[in-house]
């Protein structure tokens, strides 16, 4: 055993272009399957995020009365008193961020010739940029010190309005008590956002504007609240439901969503985009397994004559067959190790500083879809893990069937073997 | 020129072993790079299948007034005489056999009335069969309802059935106003209500029978929409303009999925994503075939000393390389096409079926994946594993031409 | 001699006071009087509502009863409409379809809504309430309208659950019509017009017989409503104002 043991090492070194070759295989194999798979997470993380830093945040606070009528967009069934509270109890939670308010109100939009229906979101300006990231996607300016007649509007409403920045537009809408309000606001700036709904329907206007035109009276009908960003999309989900669920026992009268309960439909398509992404990834290990395998297989049947030499000196077949995996198992331990280094540094750059979604997917990108930013990678462990000892079972399993077969050729016909 | 290609397969076929392995690792990397062509294309396919089926389909066919204001979803402006449209289409004989799906549909907004209050809501009301394979409303339904089957019959989202204090055997009121600008007033059962799990679905829509929407529209015959499924997603465009030709009425426009909404650009993007993932699959092989490649000429050293000894420049050395490198990548190449255009094909007429990996049963998409078979692409996968086989063995056929003629001869 | 002039003075001053209430109406003297215009009892008329859309014209028919502002009870005729029956009972509404044989009750968001795709909204058609409940009136003047010597009257709410925030109207310095009323919203923006087109004078009553009312934020539309054959003080029973009439 101690001898095969050394044989073994000494013909690694002996054949270190060869044993590079096969590691540099198994390393290669593994980053591919590291950067992809961080990749394609990161793809669907940024779905999620865009989806958070858009419309629902990580946790959004209503009464539970506004969630039940939430459909109608009522002005009534505001927090009260609850809300200083609730800032209060998020305060003391490190993982928190900030908190904004909002409320939302039905209303239309006219350029005299059309009238379109519109969600309209009321918001506080300036907390509003720490939860929400709207500003990067305006063309024009946000907010101004004096935006009682400032008002936000989706580009693709602007286009059906057949207006742009600095036009004058009529918001329509019901106040408070029910009484019809219209009034004249200009056009601020146009959203671009990766969020088509924004795009289509959304108006905002600030609390200055609101009190005035529909008669809200600060009537808060959402805390939005952001929280710290986790690379990993699972320990992240944890974190938000963990303060949701603090936050719904200590205020029974609220009604606490998290992104996961609002975005139902975007996490099923980011699913059904997963599966896809699995199928690659199998695809990869399947390449990155016959790469390897191939290797193997190939160099062990260059050696044949090398077999026939310690046949000759009294080396059983199963010894020499032991060798080889011996030898495999080095190489795949060699290549594994370099290859999940390697993986891992390629991989922290992609977490940390990640890839600009225009460099993957060009213009076309920014341009019609309001997306910008970056596509960060996540750690994947239990897969980087799977990925490691399959490169390792691989490279020492694969010499096994040919190990065998040539040493049980002859001694004599192996020594001849060219 | 011609004997370095005649040696390079002699060479080939003197080390079977070696070369059964480089062209089977080949073989496979183009398998899997076929296969994942069609794969892809049939995960786009589906893709667009889902995001465009609840609304326009691939193609639609409206009237241009309806087109223009499509966000209020009007029921004044329609198609008048749907049913001769669908026939002429039919059966015109250059585009009938592209037709998966041709059905007529009428979306429109309305209030629901119960007790003493109103609320308003979408329907979405078309030929239950049909939508039984578009919507697949009937894949969310929660028991004990049932799909709709026959007249003034519906199914409602659950969240909105739940807001007005609705069950399974109600009767809903459903009033709105028709295409003649008068009110209207229709009564129906639910049979079912539905739970998608998307927001949009079942807080907001129901579906009914697209007969009963015409009475209470008053549209009489007219529909305000044909929608149109084809085979082939990637023919919408042609589909459409012939489409176009075969309906004189100016009023009247046809548009494929391409010109509404954001689908063609989302399309365009994750075909873009995938592609580069196509090319790391197609390096991968590639780099295997460069480890065999560099395996061989390490292999070599002694033949390759003597062939120089004999006279051989570092030129001719270097395209027997290549050529063989070449040779090996064609082979593989087309046994790996062959091998993979199998599997699409199979998968092109059996379907890949992906429910059970999917969380909720119940989401009306269509999770069947047919891969897509395209002879362009295939050629072009046997041509890139071709050159890339070729491209690969060029450091080491470099390498082998570079030996110094001495050193090669003496080892073994 | 102290008493005659005690008495000169406090007559003088009485006359000094009366003078000042004699010199000018009140705005909620006028209000009153409009209101009491309105108050006529029972009436049956033919109407007509003529729904200008760009160009489009959609005409409506019914048949209408009435009593007061409070009760109403429409037919319609035309063909598209034909037998539907509205049914207005102080600030509710019901819609009676007769091909469904059914009763649907209006409310919430939808008053608001226009009738019909008309301008005049449900809200608009059912509102009875005593202007001077909840508007402060003031008397901003005078003015001759369409050749009528009117006063004119802006309203400003006193509370803030009411439909328009202001409203400014021309009112018949004789006939206590309001010719024209323009409706505002709290911002000041002009919503709707009401004007007056034709008045006729039935047995003692003046009435107006055509009505324009025209959305200010929609372009190019109108609608028209048009009386004829009014009839005053019929014999209408009470329970004609009622559901179960409705639904027969």
């Amino acid at each position: 055993m101690d001898m095969i043991l050394k044989i073994a090492l000494r013909n690694i070194g002996r054949h270190k272009r060869r044993t590079f070759l096969s590691a540099v295989t198994i390393a290669a194999g593994l980053i591919v399957f590291i950067l992809i798979d961080s990749t394609l997470t990161g793809i669907d993380r940024m779905s999620i995020d865009n989806m958070i830093t858009l419309s629902s945040g990580a946790l959004k606070i209503q009464t539970v009365t506004y969630d039940k009528e939430k459909n109608t967009f009522p002005l009534n069934y505001g927090m009260g008193e609850e809300l200083s509270k609730v800032r209060a109890a998020l305060a003391l939670d490190k993982r928190v961020l900030h908190a904004t308010r909002r409320t939302q109100f039905l209303g239309q939009l006219s350029n005299y010739d059309e009238t379109i229906p519109v969600v309209g979101t009321v918001v506080d300006e300036a907390a509003d940029t720490m939860v929400f990231g709207l500003k990067p996607y305006i063309t024009g300016s946000y907010f101004g010190p004096d935006n009682g007649r400032e008002i936000l509007i989706g580009r693709q409403l602007a286009q059906d309005l057949g207006v742009g920045v600095g036009d004058n537009i009529t918001l329509y809408a019901l106040t408070k008590y029910d009484s019809r309000n219209a009034d004249q606001f200009r056009i601020a700036g146009l959203l671009n956002t990766a969020d088509p709904t924004i795009n289509h329907s959304g108006v905002f206007i600030t609390y200055t504007a609101a009190n005035e035109f529909l008669d809200l009276e600060n009537t808060v009908s959402e805390l939005d609240v952001s929280t710290k960003r986790n690379s990993n999309l699972g320990v992240f989900s944890h974190d938000v439901k963990e303060i949701q669920a603090t936050l719904q026992h200590q205020f029974p009268s609220l009604r606490v969503n998290t992104f996961l309960d609002l975005g139902a439909g975007v996490l099923e398509l980011t699913r059904a985009k997963r599966v896809a992404g699995i199928i690659f990834m199998a695809v990869i290990l399947v390449i990155a397994v016959v790469g390897i395998f191939n290797t193997v297989f190939m160099s062990v049947y260059e050696r044949i004559r090398e077999i026939g030499v310690l046949r000759a000196h009294g080396l059983k077949p199963r010894d020499i067959t032991f060798m080889f995996v011996l030898e495999g198992f080095i190489t795949g331990l060699f290549g594994s190790a370099l290859g999940i280094m390697v993986g891992s540094l390629a991989n922290m750059y992609l977490v940390v500083t990640g890839i600009p979604m225009e460099k993957m997917v060009g213009k076309i990108a920014t341009a019609s879809y309001g997306i910008s930013g970056n596509i960060y990678g996540e750690w994947n462990l239990p897969a980087m893990g799977i990925a490691f000892c399959l490169g390792m079972l691989v490279a020492t399993v694969a010499g096994i069937i040919p190990a065998r077969r040539a040493s049980k050729i002859q001694v004599t016909q192996a020594l001849r073997f060219a | 020129m011609f004997y370095l290609v005649r040696l390079a397969i002699r060479n080939i076929g003197r080390n079977k072993r070696r070369s059964v392995l480089a062209v089977v690792s080949v073989a496979i990397s183009l398998m899997v790079i076929v296969f994942a062509q069609g794969f892809i294309g049939g995960f786009v396919a589906s893709f667009v299948k889902n995001a465009t089926k609840n609304e326009a389909g691939h193609i639609r066919i409206a009237s241009k007034k309806f087109e223009e204001r499509s966000r209020f979803y009007p029921v004044a402006y329609n198609v008048a005489a749907p049913d001769s449209i669908i026939a002429s289409i039919q059966r015109d004989p250059a585009i009938a056999s592209d037709i998966a799906l041709i059905t007529q549909r009428i979306t429109f907004g309305v209030l629901l009335s119960f007790g003493g209050n109103s609320r308003s809501a979408i329907a979405l009301a078309g030929d239950p069969a049909k939508e039984e394979r578009l919507l697949y409303l009937q894949k969310s339904i929660l028991p004990p309802g049932r799909y709709l089957s026959g007249r003034r019959e519906i199914i409602m989202g659950s969240a909105l059935a739940a807001s007005l204090h609705f069950r399974v055997g109600d009767t809903v009121r459903v009033m709105t106003s028709g295409s003649d600008y008068a009110l209207h007033l229709k009564k129906f059962v639910i049979t079912g209500l539905f739970s998608t799990g998307l927001n949009v679905f079942d807080d907001m829509m129901f579906q009914i029978n697209i007969d009963d929407a015409r009475d209470l529209l008053a549209m009489g015959n007219a529909t305000q929409q044909i929608v149109i499924m084809l085979g082939d997603y990637r023919k919408a465009d042609k589909v459409a303009a012939r489409i176009r030709s075969l309906i004189p009425d100016t009023s009247i426009s046809v548009t494929p999925w391409t010109k509404i909404g954001d689908t063609y650009t989302t399309v365009v993007l994750v075909q873009r994503v995938y592609g580069w993932i196509y090319i790391i699959i197609a390096l991968l092989g590639a780099f295997i075939i460069s480890n065999i490649m560099m395996m061989v000429v390490m292999e070599r050293r002694k033949e390759i000393g003597i062939l120089k000894s004999m006279g051989f420049t570092r030129r001719e050395i270097l395209t027997m390389f290549l050529f063989e490198g070449m040779a090996l990548g064609f082979v593989g190449s087309l046994a790996g096409a062959a091998l993979g255009l199998g599997l699409v094909a199979f998968f092109h007429v059996h379907g890949l079926d992906l429910t059970a990996y999917m969380s909720r049963m119940s989401i009306p998409l269509d999770n069947v994946i047919y891969t897509t078979l395209s002879a362009a692409g295939l050629a072009y996968s046997i041509v890139l594993g071709t050159v890339l086989s070729a491209f690969v063995s060029i450091a080491p056929a470099r390498q082998a031409a570079r030996m110094n003629v001495v050193d090669a001869i003496k080892s073994v | 001699m102290k008493g005659l002039t005690m008495n000169k003075i406090i007559t003088f001053v009485v006359c000094l006071l009366s003078a000042h209430v004699s010199f000018g109406i009140t705005p909620d003297e006028i209000l009153s009087a409009i209101d009491k215009n309105r108050n006529y009892g029972a009436i049956s008329y033919d109407a007509t509502m003529e729904i200008h859309v760009g160009d489009e014209v959609r005409t409506k028919t019914m048949k209408t009863l009435g009593r007061g502002t409070e009760k109403a009870l429409a037919e319609f005729t035309n063909p598209q409409d034909k037998g539907t029956k509205y049914l207005k009972i102080n600030k509710e509404l019901w819609i009676y379809f007769p091909s469904e044989q059914d009763v649907v009750k209006i409310s919430g968001h939808m008053l608001k809504e226009g009738m019909m795709g008309s301008d005049v909204s449900y809200e608009d058609a059912l509102e009875s309430d005593a202007l001077h409940k909840k508007f402060a009136a003031v008397l901003t003047g005078e003015e001759i309208f369409e050749g009528h010597p009117c006063y004119v009257l802006t309203l400003d709410a006193l509370v803030k659950d009411v439909p328009y925030y202001k409203r400014k109207m021309w009112v018949d310095k004789e006939l206590f019509i309001q010719w024209k009323e323009e409706m505002y919203a709290k911002s000041g923006t002009l919503l709707k017009v009401s004007h007056v087109l034709e008045m006729k004078k039935i047995g003692l009553r003046h009435f107006p017989t055509k009505i324009e009312m025209v959305n200010m934020l929609r372009k190019n539309t109108k609608t028209v409503f048009e009386m004829s054959d009014i009839v005053f003080d019929v014999k209408v029973a009470d329970n004609v104002f009622s559901l179960q009439n409705l639904q027969r």
